[in-house]
């Protein structure tokens, strides 16, 4: 009875291990691994391989055998699945969508697998390995006092493993992690390269599987190629789902509910008619499971958002009365309907908008673009564009549908390489350098479409912004958090408090998705703040948004500005331009029509001519004229 | 020389069986956007209920009929219980994966519940192989490669120049737009169902009889040599995907000759693996499905 509880607990335990680390790929990346015990079946081989002694039965043959003490074994097992992991990666799965990168997992698998199967010297083929030598020395012993040592030995290790997943969940390399996982673009756009944190958390996973594999094969004596059929990656896969992915707890829940409890389960069941139907069976139950899981509750037994985010002790400077207030009355202007005239000024309470020094021979020009094309194969979207912005002011680009503006915006953001043409930010020619290098030179962006990591609360959308964080890199996360403890509660004292100053106080910890439009132009541009920008470029900050928000944001990007920020906004709205803007750039099929202020700009007879639809003073017959009303009644409604 | 040209003839039989169940889960995918995992156990059923017809003494080619009839049937099942859910909610390719794990559980146990594990043997003793220039086929294979031209002759045809063909390319093309211009993309969906699952069944007959047995894990294991031809030739591509399947088959036998015939499958893995890294998007460009 001891020994069975003991059994019970050991497999328990070293299951947990896999399940957790495949929630590191998973759960905490999106980074589907079908074929997990593969990692798991390294590290049992290779721990085996390390620690036997050379072949003396004729006829069994295998690599190495190395006679290392065991634990050499269990963490050579570890380093060369993580490893093996990691290039599997750097090969195949950075290049392809997730669901893609699922199947290219099995593919290798399977070369793996087919590998160790039939060429007999490195594991000695399908026959598998015998007789490895357990913890004591000797090979094959069953008994309780073998299993309790396992057992504590397999426990200590999923605490460690555990403890790890904690600490990445809640340091910045965790909250990166997340976000790429939620929308690869924002963090591109905020100057994060995906592939470097993913390679480290796919190895990190494979490694856990290696040690779990270590311990097991300690733990039964032998390992052949029939262990680790494609059934078991996929039941660790439906433990992990039904626990909750993205959540330790729930890792840990799903390995010993759907794994350990079902197996059981399963025992009792009276066998009947062949002996497959009790293990068929099981495997419909889980199947159902799953299915039913992912239909009516997704996140699992236990959701990610059960866990805390950080600690409370982190954040307990942002709650002094001083800045409570301070809070308060930057959220009155929202609250407060505005007069339409002129903005009421707005000193910018306890904020300092963070802005990047400029280079001292830089001159008074911050971002100067020189004849830039762009094509959409025949289109030229922007063609030939040419205007200059000074430091500290706000430009609005104005101009009808299809004029480039979007399309420069993304030039500027680094998305698209200007196809000739130049861009020279703070005197250093920019162009095509891509968004993550254009972020660390000091360029933020909002979206046309707010983009936001619907999943995560908004304080972590708004943090993800900021550049050089130490806490992003795998070993500091794990090992040093002195190294970044103090950098993360100032990001979150000066995210919580751009929030506040935007009037997202109440909802710094809610999912972002919960968020209402307007709000969520207001969180684009805390988390564009929070980059610390030289340029702030705005898609339509106001598109789709109530009027009194709209205000808001109107004041904000003044006092933006006047903090040292360039702004460069496409808008629409005629009467939030007159608020904000010192002067536009009017463009129309690709080119710079005028440039000066709103009222100079109204006046100008090409703007006209370019909003209603008349090329040159001559009409373009019938469709004109209705293009005409509408351009008018646009412009007359935003005006008013 | 010789030795080549009989293992290209053997190919291309692998070849047609691959290309008609690659066909088949590219003309779904290019409607639901979607790999459904639980196809290789799709196909095992297929050759279960044509293999029980053909024991009850029912003709073989109307057993087939009839196992394609139960996939296609099946498929318009999955599709109503399992996944169109999902899709109504607009989840991720992920998710959908992962729930086509759990179809592929309850699939491959049930055939193991109806059918026990234990193999079956089902072959077509038509005669001896025959020389046909350089190569040495069955008249088993030759219906197969019958088979499978012909069938992707109608496929080519219903896809080209129908109505309902039409709809489908619509459908994988936009399905908002295809919606809103009056077509009923669920019933669409459903029909692809059906048809990729009469291609299926035969597939899976045609598999069983190149291995003359059959058992409830039969389809799984060619599960990824199919993805692996439709990714290849470019998902929802129909056409990549016989590319796709005509490269992999042939790949795989002709490897067959010359190396450990233990290896092939893996050649073939490895071959389309590395040709992903030179072209993600397939041979074909995939249509707006790569992130």
């Amino acid at each position: 009875m001891l020994y069975f509880i003991t059994d019970l607990l050991v497999l328990g335990c070293i299951n947990s291990i896999m399940v957790v680390g495949l929630n590191l790929q998973y759960g905490y990346s999106g980074l589907l691994n079908f074929a997990f015990y593969i990692y798991v079946a390294i590290g049992a081989y290779v721990a085996a391989i390390t620690t036997m002694g050379p072949s003396t039965v004729p006829g069994i043959s295998y690599a190495l055998g190395w006679t290392l003490p065991w634990w050499a074994g269990v963490i050579l097992g570890g380093l060369v699945a993580a490893i093996f992991g990691a290039l599997v990666f750097l090969l195949t799965v950075r290049r392809l969508r997730s669901d893609y990168l699922a199947i290219v997992t099995v593919a290798v698998a399977f070369i793996v697998w087919n590998l160790i199967d039939t060429y007999q010297p490195l594991f000695d083929g399908d026959t598998g390995l015998f007789n490895v030598p357990q913890i004591t020395g000797k090979a094959n012993v069953s008994t309780e006092g073998y299993s309790a040592i396992i057992l504590a030995l397999s426990a200590v290790c999923l605490a460690l493993f555990v403890w790890m997943s904690r600490r990445i969940f809640r340091s910045p390399f965790g909250r990166l992690l997340r976000s790429i996982r939620e929308d690869e673009q924002v963090t591109a756009a905020f100057g994060r390269v995906s592939w470097k944190p993913q390679i480290a958390v796919f190895g990190i996973g494979s490694f856990l599987a290696g040690i779990a594999g270590g311990l097991l094969i300690f733990y039964i004596s032998a390992w052949s190629p029939a262990a680790f059929a494609p059934l078991e990656s996929f039941i660790l896969l439906a433990a992990l789902i039904v626990g909750g992915s993205g959540n330790y707890w729930g890792s840990l829940l799903g390995a010993f509910v759907l794994i350990e409890a079902l197996a059981e389960i399963a025992r009792y069941v009276p066998n009947f008619g062949n002996g497959a139907n009790v293990g068929a069976l099981r495997a419909i139950v889980i199947g159902l499971v799953l299915i039913l899981m992912l239909r009516y509750r997704p996140e699992g037994i236990i959701p990610e958002r059960w866990l805390k985010w950080y600690r409370t002790k982190d954040t307990a400077p942002a709650a002094e009365p001083a800045k409570e207030s301070a809070a308060k009355a930057a959220e009155d202007p929202a609250a407060e309907s505005m007069p339409q005239s002129a903005p009421r000024p707005v000193r910018p309470a306890k904020v300092t908008v963070a802005a990047r020094a400029a280079r001292p021979d830089g001159g008074n020009v911050l971002l100067d673009i020189r004849d830039v094309v762009y094509s959409y194969g025949g289109a030229r979207a922007v063609a030939g564009c040419s205007f200059s912005i000074d430091r500290g002011t706000v430009t609005g680009l104005i101009g009808p549908n299809g004029a480039g503006k979007s399309t420069l915006v993304e030039i500027l953001s680094g998305r698209l390489a200007p196809q000739s043409g130049e861009v020279v930010l703070d005197g250093r020619s920019v162009g095509g350098h891509g968004p993550a290098a254009m972020s660390r030179l000091g360029v933020a962006r909002t979206f046309q479409t707010a983009r936001l990591l619907s999943h995560l609360p908004v304080i972590e959308n708004v943090m993800i912004a900021a550049p050089k964080q130490r806490g992003e890199d795998p070993f500091a996360a794990l090992f040093w958090q002195r190294g970044w403890h103090n950098q993360e509660v100032a990001l979150r004292k000066e995210a919580t408090e751009l929030l506040a100053w935007l009037g997202l106080s109440s909802h710094l910890d809610r999912p972002a998705g919960s968020l209402s439009g307007g709000q969520r132009r207001l969180m684009e541009i805390a988390r564009a703040l929070m980059a610390h920008p030289r340029l702030l470029l705005m898609d339509e900050p106001t598109a789709g948004v109530y009027p009194e928000t709209s205000q808001l944001i109107a004041h904000r990007v003044r006092e933006i500005a006047q903090s040292g920020v360039t702004v460069l906004l496409i808008a629409h709205n005629m009467a939030f331009l007159s608020w904000v803007a010192d002067d536009v750039v009017v463009m129309a099929e690709g080119r710079v029509l005028t440039r000066g202020s709103l009222e100079e700009a109204r006046e100008h007879k090409d703007v006209i001519a370019a909003y209603l639809g008349v090329a040159a003073g001559e009409s373009r017959g019938p469709q004109a004229s209705s293009v005409a009303r509408r351009g008018r009644a646009a412009q007359v409604h935003g005006g008013e | 020389m010789n030795h080549l040209l009989q293992a290209v003839g053997f190919g291309l039989v692998t070849s047609s069986i691959v290309a008609l169940a690659a066909v088949a889960v590219s003309l779904q995918v290019s409607v639901t956007n979607f790999f459904n995992f639980a196809y290789g156990d799709f196909m095992s059923f297929g050759a279960y209920v044509a293999w029980t017809a053909n024991n009850q003494g029912i003709n073989f080619y109307l057993s087939v009929v009839l196992g394609g009839i139960a996939v296609g049937a099946l498929g318009v099942l999955a599709n109503y219980l399992v996944f169109r859910p999902f899709m109504k909610r607009g989840v991720r390719p992920v998710t959908l994966l992962i729930a086509g794990v759990g179809l592929s559980f309850v699939v491959q146990n049930a055939l193991i519940l109806i059918w026990t594990p234990a193999p079956r043997r089902f072959s077509l003793n038509l005669g001896n192989a025959l020389h046909l220039g350089p190569f040495l086929l069955t008249p088993g294979d030759l219906i197969m490669i019958g088979a499978a031209a012909t069938l992707l002759v109608l496929l080519h045809v219903m896809l080209a120049y129908t109505k309902f063909g039409k709809a489908i390319r619509a459908t994988s093309n936009n399905i908002d737009l295809a919606q809103s211009c009056g077509i009923d993309s669920d019933r669409v969906i459903s029909l692809t169902w059906f048809i990729a699952g009469l291609l299926t069944a035969v597939a899976g007959v045609g598999l069983v009889l190149q291995e003359s047995t059959l058992s409830p894990t039969t389809g799984f294991t060619e599960l990824f040599v199919i993805f692996g031809a439709v990714i290849l030739g470019g998902i929802g591509r129909p056409y990549g995907a016989m590319l796709g399947a005509l490269i992999v088959g042939v790949l795989t036998e002709v490897s067959g000759a010359y190396v450990n015939g233990a290896y092939k499958t893996s050649i073939a893995f490895g071959v389309v693996i590395a040709l992903l890294l030179f072209r993600p998007q397939g041979l074909i460009k995939a249509r707006g499905l790569i992130s």
